[in-house]
């Protein structure tokens, strides 16, 4: 992601990183003043398989996993001339699209509940990071996450909801690929790119 | 300004104050510079719920991330608009940093820097043109 944050903030094209992680915690800034919403020891974490990892990005406590696939835009919002706040808006905006597009009645931009949610559950988180007019981190969907995992959190520091995800809510299998496909299209539709390229990695 | 509802959500610009590209202010004191974020850049941060500082006698460069402005919705860097030391920082944004939404021009201020090089805030914008840059 470092690489292409600079390559981007240097006039490249912007990118959509799409990827799934090993089990991790990870926490934002806040959170890493007292790590108050992990409820599990790093001891636990290790016996479940957890890493634990600090990172950049706004928010709290958020689990990743297999399972859960990870979305992290590159975008120069000062070329595009997208503040802050329409960014994440629009980010939010996208999945919610995405999800809705395979039949998951997702919303997102609740005031006091970020992230994108199906009633009372939270089914993707979003954190981002601006650094040079360029973004970083986004969006994590749980299409078919283990969703005990997330016991160990407090996710995004807000008590008592829940998590849920796709193939919880729709019942059924669905390939990580086709929410891929439509992530990527909502994305391009909204913040109007006309070519997408895709090409795969090892990171 | 032709309709009353519209200057209830113009947001505001100081006159007399320097203006950096990436949103941030100065406000220069003999060779003291007061830095913050604009009102501008606190609406579209929303919320701010943690602003990282830098430490006081820390050196600061000119176009540099120099902090963290956090809200509900993304974390973002600060840049120095100039170049120092690092003489005083707004501690009160420990426990409120909702200040910086409040009051982005005065009690929201993060920093204040003794310049090493004055010139520099001559190639930042007045009010107008940085009003005009967005």
């Amino acid at each position: 992601m470092r690489a292409t944050h600079a390559a981007v903030r240097d006039g490249a094209a912007d990118a959509l990183l799409l990827s799934e992680h090993a089990p991790t915690v990870t926490v934002g800034k806040r959170a890493a003043l007292g790590e108050t919403h992990v409820k599990s020891s790093r001891a636990a974490l290790a016996r479940a398989g957890i890493a634990v990892r600090r990172t950049d990005r706004g928010g709290d406590a958020t689990y990743h996993g297999p399972g859960q696939l990870v979305a992290y835009p590159v975008v120069s919002l000062r070329r595009a001339r997208v503040g802050a706040r329409a960014y994440v808006e629009g980010l939010e905006a996208c999945v919610e699209e995405a999800l809705r597009g395979i039949g998951v009645d997702a919303r997102g931009g609740r005031k006091g509940r970020e992230g994108v949610w199906v009633k009372d559950g939270k089914i993707a988180a979003v954190g981002v990071k601006i650094s040079a007019g360029t973004s970083s981190h986004g969006v994590a969907i749980n299409v078919d996450p283990d969703l005990t995992h997330f016991e160990h959190i407090v996710p995004c520091g807000l008590e008592g909801y829940e998590v849920t995800s796709v193939v919880k809510e729709l019942g059924r299998a669905v390939a990580m690929r086709d929410v891929e496909t439509r992530v990527v299209d909502a994305f391009a539709r909204r913040f109007g790119y006309a070519e997408v390229f895709w090409s795969e990695e090892d990171e | 300004m032709t309709d009353e509802r519209a200057s209830c959500v113009a947001r505001t610009v100081i006159e007399g104050l320097k203006y950096m590209p990436s949103h941030e202010w100065t406000k220069v004191e003999g060779d003291i510079a007061t830095v913050g974020i604009t009102d501008h850049a606190q609406a579209e941060l929303g919320d701010i719920v943690y602003v990282e500082l830098p430490e006081v006698g820390s050196k600061v460069e000119a176009k540099s991330s120099f902090g963290v402005v956090e809200s509900v919705k993304a974390a973002s860097d600060v840049y120095s608009p100039i170049s120092g030391e690092v003489i005083e920082v707004n501690e009160n944004l420990n426990d409120t940093p909702g200040m910086v939404n409040e009051s982005s021009f005065a009690d929201g201020w993060l920093m204040k820097v003794k310049m090493s090089n004055p010139s520099e805030t001559d190639s930042m914008m007045d009010a107008a043109a940085y009003e005009a840059s967005w």
